[in-house]
């Protein structure tokens, strides 16, 4: 099964997007936070194995409950500021791949994440769910091929 | 529910439609839909078994006619994920937002 491969189609996919604005922070310095496996372990609650190059190794040890997810690095660019893995779940195997990037604002640097899950694509069509409302938990990305 | 149904059911912008259709307007029979939409009632009915298969829809029978009703079970997961995923996400960005605003500490 292809996803998003035909002509016009337009599939939703489950993605989760968060941004945060720190003040006054220069891009740099925070990318140092989003790449250093120290810094980076420090936020996203763990142990950090990474190998800084596109099909590098991603690995992460859960602080508390030990949980470890392996994937993969995809894509680490200093220069514009973006980082791109993929991990997986153990508890279900499920794949999803972690955008996050850096934008300088005059307010400070603006890191942006986005969480997707292409493999769970077509289970979700941007029907609106009963009693959530159209705008539900998150916004739902839209990909058009 | 496993996915792979959901998927394949899902993989055809006629049912896509379709289950747009129902979620949007409410449980309809194939005649309904074949009068809303521009594909015959032949196909909807055909589609539509495609969505009960993948459990997307349920069926009931209403005199001559069959009722479709959307179901939300195949969906309940990916809303789940969406919150969890989120809220995971929220409380790492703030212990981000942290290495920031506390005095950084010397390596």
């Amino acid at each position: 099964m292809e996803l998003g491969k035909a002509g016009r189609e337009t599939v939703v996919i489950h993605s989760v997007e968060r941004e945060l604005l720190l003040p006054g922070a220069e891009p740099n310095e925070a990318w140092e936070s989003v790449t250093d496996t120290e810094r980076l372990g420090d936020w996203l609650g763990g142990d950090v194995d990474l190998d800084p190059a596109p099909g590098g190794e991603f690995q992460i040890v859960f602080d508390g409950t030990e949980e470890e997810r392996t994937g993969f690095v995809e894509e680490i660019d200093p220069d514009e500021h973006r980082f791109a893995f993929w991990w997986r779940r153990p508890e279900d195997e499920l794949s999803t791949r972690v955008e996050i990037s850096l934008e300088e604002t005059d307010e400070g640097t603006l890191v942006r994440v986005v969480e997707t899950s292409p493999m769970a694509t077509l289970d979700l069509i941007g029907i609106p769910l009963p009693g959530r409302g159209a705008q539900g938990p998150t916004a739902l990305a839209l990909a058009v091929a | 529910v496993s996915g792979e149904p959901v998927f394949a059911a899902l993989s055809d912008p006629t049912r896509r439609t379709l289950l747009t259709r129902l979620s949007d307007g409410g449980p309809a029979t194939a005649t309904q839909l074949a009068a809303e939409l521009p594909i015959s009632r032949q196909a909807v009915v055909k589609h539509l078994e495609a969505l009960r298969e993948a459990q997307l829809v349920t069926s009931a029978r209403e005199g001559r006619e069959v009722r479709y009703t959307v179901t939300l079970e195949p969906l309940a997961d990916a809303v789940g994920w969406i919150a969890d995923v989120g809220a995971q996400w929220d409380s790492r960005l703030a212990a981000l937002q942290s290495q920031f605003s506390a005095p950084r500490s010397p390596k």
